[in-house]
């Protein structure tokens, strides 16, 4: 079940939205979230496309890389600047387009509510979506891997809708730049004994994003990352 | 002693005594110039005295002398990755930090100058 903030609500959240080469679509994007949250905040990681451009013309604050740095950091900038701007709560939102803005409110409501610190989305926790077979099996290995390693019991512990107090985002400090910091932040909530709960979340699931996401070779990838980086803090 | 051996001798040593000199200059800091002083003039005695490789190797158990040269390598290689790669990853950060800041400043308004008139 999905919800809707009231106005007084919606001006208290930023909606952080990392962007790399995304000219296709985050126009679409920027005026989906603008409609129900005022505060759009898009970080261009360094895109080679009009992306930044774009997004400000479709009317959020954008910030721009001069370089690429990778998702991670793109995240970490764009979660700085809401809290130095006054966000109370801070909303990570893809933007390929996957995600769904009338989710936002339901991660926003706990924190609100001052039930937990963190709110994560997961996308099993209703089962109404379809998801591609390959990409179940690399997210369930996710969920083995985070449970592992952090010592975490998520349903979805690499989805990118997620909300954070100002508290807790000040707390998270990505460092890892590229797509291991999903783990990281993992790593971060539990460090920081931060509380957190997950709330069902919608997935959309179009060419575009599935042809943009991460395939089963890069998670090799990001788990050689993710423990190089432990290896070395 | 061949002449070969003398030549290279005469390298390692002048090698040696450059570092030295940059050192005394400044340019190197003792934690940089020593390890390379030592690599140096170490080469230049296993040049000079060839057996002092064997007698070690020995010391160690190992049965040749130019065993324990891809030993060394083997067990370094690793180490030297990690070293390599830390200083990498400190770099990134460093830019990833440098990007963010520009990219946060551009962002935020502009402070007023003057006592707060804009």
């Amino acid at each position: 079940m999905t919800g809707t903030a009231s106005p007084a609500d919606a001006r208290s959240v930023a909606v952080v939205i990392p962007a790399y080469n995304e000219a296709a679509v985050i126009g679409g994007v920027v005026r989906e979230v603008l409609a129900h949250y005022p505060s759009v905040i898009v970080v261009d990681d360094g895109s080679a496309d009009e992306t930044g451009a774009l997004a400000r013309q479709a009317g959020a604050t954008v910030l721009r890389h001069l370089v690429n740095r990778g998702q991670g950091a793109a995240l970490q900038t764009g979660i700085e600047y809401a809290v130095r701007t006054g966000a109370e709560v801070v909303v990570t939102f893809d933007a390929d387009g996957q995600h769904q803005v009338s989710d936002v409110a339901n991660l926003a409501a706990p924190i609100r509510a001052r039930r937990c610190d963190v709110v994560l989305g997961s996308r099993f926790l209703d089962s109404a979506d379809a998801i591609p077979p390959m990409r179940r099996l690399l997210l369930r290995a996710a969920v083995i891997f985070a449970r592992v390693v952090s010592g975490v019991r998520l349903t979805d512990a690499h989805n990118g809708l997620r909300a954070l107090s100002a508290d807790a985002a000040r707390s998270v400090r990505i460092q890892i730049d590229e797509m291991a910091h999903a783990s990281e932040i993992i790593d971060d909530i539990v460090r920081a004994g931060l509380r957190f709960e997950e709330v069902p979340v919608h997935i959309r699931y179009t060419e575009y994003s599935m042809a943009k996401g991460q395939h089963g070779g890069h998670a090799f990838k990001i788990v050689a990352r993710y423990f190089l980086e432990r290896i070395l803090r | 002693m061949t002449t070969f051996q003398l030549a290279s001798i005469a390298l390692l040593l002048g090698l040696a005594g450059l570092t030295l000199i940059a050192r005394a200059a400044g340019r190197l800091r003792w934690g940089e110039a020593l390890p390379w002083i030592v690599v140096w003039t170490v080469g230049a005695a296993l040049v000079g005295r060839p057996d002092l490789l064997t007698l070690l190797a020995q010391s160690l158990g190992v049965q040749r002398g130019v065993d324990p040269v891809p030993y060394t390598v083997v067990l370094s290689l690793p180490l030297l990755f990690l070293v390599l790669y830390a200083r990498i990853r400190a770099l990134r950060r460093d830019l990833t930090r440098l990007v963010r800041e520009i990219a946060i400043r551009d962002a935020l308004p502009a402070e007023p100058r003057d006592g707060g008139v804009r």
